[in-house]
C-alpha cells in the first residue's frame, strides 16, 4: 500500500478522533508537536549528558508533557561537534532539539569550528551543575589552602573527563590564579570512570560534579570547596566552602542546557520552552536537583543568549590563559 | 549464612509472577535486539528504558537485565549464521562459528554458543553472591597502568591468529590500529587524520566497520563463488534437536576450559570500563594459545564458540557488578541502567547494597533465573534459526545486505557509518582476496583505541617513563605474563627452525 493510499484509507476517521478530541477538550491545544521530537545527544548511550537527557524523556513519559514522545538520537564524538553540526543542519526543523553543556562553548572555539552558539535558536537553561573539588578521604589535604601548597611546591597528578575540557579548564584556572606549578592532567572518557579513579587513589584529586562523585561522600571521597557562588544545598555539604570562602575567587558551572535549529516557526520555539517550563517544575526534577547539588534556573530567549554570550567572553580568557586560544 | 538469606529474599522478589513475567518480555525483547545488527543491547535498555518508571524499581531493574542477558544470548545467532556480528561481543564468534555454518553445522554452533552463554551467566552470577564487594574493591586498583597490562595480555594472546604469512598479519593489525587514530585525540583533544571535516571527527566505530568486513565481505565472497563455472554443491544445515545433545556433549569435553573462560571474562567485566568486548577477544586468543590443536581455529573449531562466548556473558553480568556496589558502570549498558536507577529514585554507591536489599538481591537472584529460561527460548528456536540457511541464497542475500546497512545507521544515527560499512565491505573483500586475515584487524580496531588511551594515561603518571608497569605489582605480574606471550611464538619458531636445521644439517 502507497503512503498515499494509507493516509486517504486513515484520513477521515483520524478527522473525525481529532474533532471529537477537540470538542472534548474544550480548549484548542496548541499544533506543536503534530509528531515525535527528536533530542540529539553528544554524548554516547550512557555518557553524562545521555543519562540527563534520559532522565528529562522519562519524566515527560511519566506525566506527558506533550502528547508526543521524545526520541533520544546519540549522536557523539568530537565533543559534541558531530551533533552540533547535526542540529544546524535541520534548519526550520520544529522537531529538533539539542542537550547542552559548556562543550557547546568550548568546542567550537578551540576546534575552531565554521559556527558558534549564536548559529542556534535558544531553547532554555535548566539548570547550573557545580564543580567541588575532590580528594581521597585518606589524603592529607583537609582545606583548599592544603591543597594549594602543595601545588605550589610540586606537580599534583589530577583527573578529568575529556581533554581541554570542562575539567581540564577548571584545573587550568586554578593554576593561573593561585599560581600553582603545571598539574599533571590525566584526561578520561566519562566521569564515572574519573571518579573511580580517585576512589582508587590513581590521581590525588578531581572536579567531578555531585551527581558523579557524590555517592562515594563521605566512604571514600571528601570535598574541599565548590567554585560557585553559593554553598551546595545538599544534607551534609553544608560545610564545604565556596571558592571565595575558601581564598580562591573562582566561579565556574557546567550549563544544562536546551538548544535548537535555527530557523524554527514560533510555535515551535514556544511549544519547546513550554515543555521545559513545565520539566522545571517537576517535583521530581526538583528532587533530583536537590540531591545532586544543581542549580536550578530557568532562562529562555535573549535572557539565554545573553547568558551564554558571558560565558564565551569567561572561556575565552580561561583560553587564552592556558594558551590554548591565540 | 547472611548472603544466603539475602539471596532467598532476592529469590522471593524474582520470582513474583509479575518479575517472571517482565523478565520473560525482556529476555525475548533483549532476543530481537540481539538479533538486529547494530541495535545493541545498550540501545534496547536505553530504548526501554523510560517504560519502567511506570512498575517498581526492583521490577524494573529485573525488566532491564532481562533484556541485556537476551541481548547478550541473542548478539551471536547473526555471527554465526551470517557473519554479521550482531553486537560488537559476538566478532570473535564469527571466526569458528561462521566456517561451521558453512560446514552445515549452524544447528551445532548455535547450540554450543547458547550453552556457553548459559555456563557464562551463571558462574558470574556466583561470584557475585560469594563476594560483590571485595570484587568490586579490588577492581578499583586497576588503574590505567593496570589496564594497559591487561590490554597487552588481550594482544599477546592474538600474535598467532592469523593463519596466513606473518607480515600480512602485521599488515592487517596495523590497518586497524590505524583506523582506531581517527577522530579527536582524548589526550590532546586535537582532531586525528580527519582531513579538515566535522564529520570524520567521530572516528571509524568498530560496528559498521565490522559488519562490512566480515558481513558484506562474506556476501561478495560468497556471490562469485556460487557463480563461479564450477558450482559446488551447497551444503545443507542439518536441522534437528540431535544438535543439542551434541553441544552438550562439547561443553562438557571443554568444561574445564569454560569455566575458566568465564571465570577470566567475569574479572575483565568487573574492570571499569571494558565490558565484554575485550573478554570474549581475551576468551578466543587464551583458549587458542592452550588449546593442544591450534590450527583447527579459525576453520570451524568448537572451542573457539565456547570460549569467546562463555568469557563475554560472564563479563556482560561481571560489569553490573561495579555500579550495583560502588555505583561505578563497568560498561555502557550498566551506564544506561544507572541512569535508571536515578529515574527509580535510587541513588547509587556503595549503600545501595545495604538501603536496597530487595532492588539488589533481586536484580542477583533473577540472574539465575533469567538464565535458566533464555537458554530454554534460545534451545527451543535452535532448529529453526538453523532453518534459516536453508533458504535459498538469492531470497537470504537481499535481507542480510538491508540489514547491514540498518544495522550501521542504527547505533550513533550517522549516515557516514552506512558509507564506511559499503567501504569495507569492498576492503574485507579485497582483503580475503589477497589472503589477508580480517580478525587481527578486528582485534586492533576494537582494543586499540582504550590501549592507546591506557598507555598515555600512564605515561602521564610516570612523566614518560615505561618503569610504571613494572614497579606496580598488578601491572607487573600482568605485562610479565603478556611478554612471555609474545615471545613463545618467536621462541618456538628459533626452536624448530634449530631442529629443522639439525635433521638436515650437513652430517
Amino acid at each position: 500500500m502507497t503512503m498515499k493510499a494509507l493516509r486517504s484509507r486513515f484520513a477521515v476517521p483520524f478527522l473525525l478522533l481529532a474533532a471529537s478530541l477537540f470538542v472534548l477538550g474544550g480548549v484548542a491545544e496548541a499544533a506543536w508537536p503534530e509528531r515525535p521530537v527528536e533530542f540529539t545527544i553528544s554524548a554516547g548511550v550512557g555518557g553524562g549528558a545521555d543519562q540527563y537527557a534520559r532522565f528529562l524523556i522519562g519524566l515527560n513519559v511519566k506525566n506527558n508533557y506533550i502528547a508526543q514522545p521524545i526520541i533520544p538520537v546519540n549522536k557523539p564524538g568530537g565533543a559534541g561537534a558531530v551533533a552540533m553540526q547535526s542540529v544546524l543542519g535541520q534548519k526550520g526543523n520544529d522537531y529538533q532539539m539539542l542537550i547542552t553543556l559548556n562543550s557547546f562553548i568550548t568546542t567550537p572555539l578551540f576546534q575552531n569550528l565554521p559556527f558558534t552558539f549564536r548559529d542556534f535558536t535558544p531553547v532554555a537553561l535548566l539548570a547550573l551543575d557545580n564543580f567541588p573539588l575532590w580528594v581521597h578521604k585518606d589524603s592529607p589535604y583537609k582545606t583548599l589552602d592544603d591543597f594549594l601548597k602543595k601545588a605550589k611546591a610540586e606537580s599534583v597528578t589530577v583527573c578529568g573527563t575529556g581533554s581541554k575540557q570542562e575539567d581540564e579548564i577548571v584545573f587550568r584556572a586554578i593554576e593561573k590564579l593561585a599560581g600553582t606549578q603545571p598539574f599533571k592532567y590525566i584526561p578520561f572518557k566519562g566521569g564515572g570512570d574519573v571518579a573511580k579513579n580517585l576512589v582508587g587513589k590513581h590521581c590525588e584529586a578531581t572536579v567531578n560534579q555531585v551527581s558523579e562523585a557524590g555517592p562515594f561522600f563521605p566512604d571514600y571521597l571528601r570535598p574541599l570547596v565548590v567554585f560557585q557562588e553559593k554553598r551546595l544545598d545538599i544534607p551534609g555539604y553544608e560545610n564545604v566552602p565556596t571558592g571565595k570562602e575558601a581564598g580562591l575567587d573562582f566561579n565556574y558551572n557546567m550549563m544544562r542546557a536546551i538548544f535548537a535549529p535555527p530557523g524554527m516557526s514560533k510555535e515551535g520555539v514556544d511549544g519547546m520552552v513550554g515543555l521545559f517550563k513545565k520539566i522545571s517544575e517537576d517535583p521530581e526534577w526538583i528532587a533530583f536537583a536537590k540531591k545532586t547539588g544543581l542549580q536550578r534556573e530557568f532562562l529562555t530567549g535573549e535572557a539565554l543568549k545573553k547568558f551564554a554570550e558571558d560565558y564565551e567572553k569567561l572561556h575565552i580568557k580561561i583560553m587564552k590563559d592556558a594558551g590554548w586560544l591565540k | 549464612m547472611d548472603t544466603l538469606v539475602h539471596l532467598w529474599s532476592g529469590l522471593g522478589v524474582a520470582m513474583q509472577p509479575f518479575s517472571l513475567l517482565m523478565m520473560t518480555l525482556g529476555l525475548i525483547l533483549g532476543l530481537a535486539v540481539g538479533v538486529l545488527p547494530g541495535l545493541g543491547g545498550t540501545a534496547g535498555v536505553a530504548l526501554l528504558l523510560p517504560v519502567t518508571v511506570f512498575v517498581a524499581p526492583e521490577v524494573a531493574i529485573i525488566f532491564l537485565g532481562a533484556i541485556y542477558w537476551g541481548a547478550l544470548f541473542g548478539g551471536v545467532i547473526t555471527s554465526v549464521l551470517f557473519a554479521i556480528p550482531g553486537e560488537p561481543w559476538s566478532v570473535a564468534l564469527i571466526f569458528d562459528g561462521y566456517p561451521m555454518s558453512k560446514q552445515g553445522r549452524s544447528g551445532l554452533a548455535l547450540a554450543a554458543s547458547f550453552l556457553s552463554s548459559f555456563v557464562g551467566i551463571i558462574i558470574a552470577a556466583f561470584f557475585f553472591v560469594a563476594a560483590a564487594l571485595p570484587l568490586a574493591l579490588l577492581a578499583l586498583r586497576f588503574g590505567p597502568p593496570e589496564m594497559f597490562a591487561i590490554m597487552m595480555l588481550a594482544f599477546s594472546t592474538f600474535v598467532g591468529l592469523g593463519t596466513g604469512k606473518a607480515s600480512k598479519t602485521l599488515v592487517s593489525t596495523a590497518f586497524g590500529l590505524l583506523l582506531t587514530a581517527v577522530g579527536l585525540d582524548i589526550v590532546t583533544g586535537r582532531p586525528r587524520l580527519t582531513f579538515g571535516t566535522i564529520t570524520w571527527m567521530s572516528g571509524f566505530d568498530f560496528v559498521p566497520v565490522t559488519i562490512g568486513l566480515f558481513g558484506l565481505g562474506e556476501i561478495l565472497i560468497d556471490g562469485e563463488d556460487r557463480f563461479s563455472a564450477e558450482a559446488r554443491e551447497v551444503i545443507l544445515a542439518k536441522v534437528g534437536w540431535a544438535d543439542i545433545k551434541e553441544g552438550m556433549r562439547e561443553i562438557w569435553k571443554f568444561f574445564p576450559q569454560t569455566v575458566m573462560a568465564s571465570i577470566m571474562g567475569f574479572f575483565v567485566g568487573v574492570l571499569p570500563g571494558t565490558g565484554a568486548t575485550p573478554a570474549s577477544f581475551l576468551g578466543y586468543g587464551l583458549a587458542k594459545q592452550y588449546s593442544k590443536n591450534p590450527e583447527k581455529y579459525g576453520k570451524g573449531a568448537i572451542e573457539g564458540i565456547i570460549a569467546p562466548q562463555s568469557a563475554a556473558n560472564a563479563a556482560g553480568a561481571g560489569s553490573l557488578l561495579p555500579m550495583i556496589t560502588l555505583g561505578i558502570p563497568g560498561s555502557p549498558t550498566a551506564a544506561v541502567l544507572l541512569a535508571g536507577l536515578y529515574m527509580w529514585g535510587l541513588w547509587p554507591g556503595p549503600r545501595l547494597f545495604l538501603e536496597q536489599p530487595a532492588f539488589v538481591w533481586g536484580l542477583i537472584a533473577s540472574l539465575f533465573l533469567a538464565a535458566l529460561v533464555c537458554l530454554i527460548i534460545c534451545l527451543a528456536f535452535t532448529p529453526m534459526l538453523a532453518a534459516i540457511m536453508r533458504i535459498p541464497w538469492g531470497l537470504l542475500t537481499p535481507i542480510i545486505v538491508v540489514a547491514c546497512f540498518v544495522g550501521s545507521y542504527v547505533m550513533r544515527n550517522l549516515m557516514f557509518d552506512v558509507i564506511c560499512t559499503l567501504a569495507f565491505g569492498l576492503i574485507g573483500y579485497i582483503m580475503k582476496k589477497l589472503k589477508y586475515a580480517l580478525a587481527p584487524m578486528a582485534v586492533a580496531l576494537v582494543l586499540g583505541d582504550m590501549t592507546e588511551v591506557f598507555l598515555r594515561q600512564s605515561l602521564i603518571m610516570s612523566d614518560g617513563s615505561f618503569a610504571i608497569f613494572f614497579t606496580r605489582p598488578i601491572a607487573a605480574v600482568c605485562m610479565s605474563f603478556a611478554l612471555l606471550l609474545f615471545a613463545f611464538p618467536a621462541f618456538k619458531l628459533y626452536r624448530e627452525k634449530r631442529k629443522a636445521r639439525v635433521s638436515i644439517g650437513p652430517g
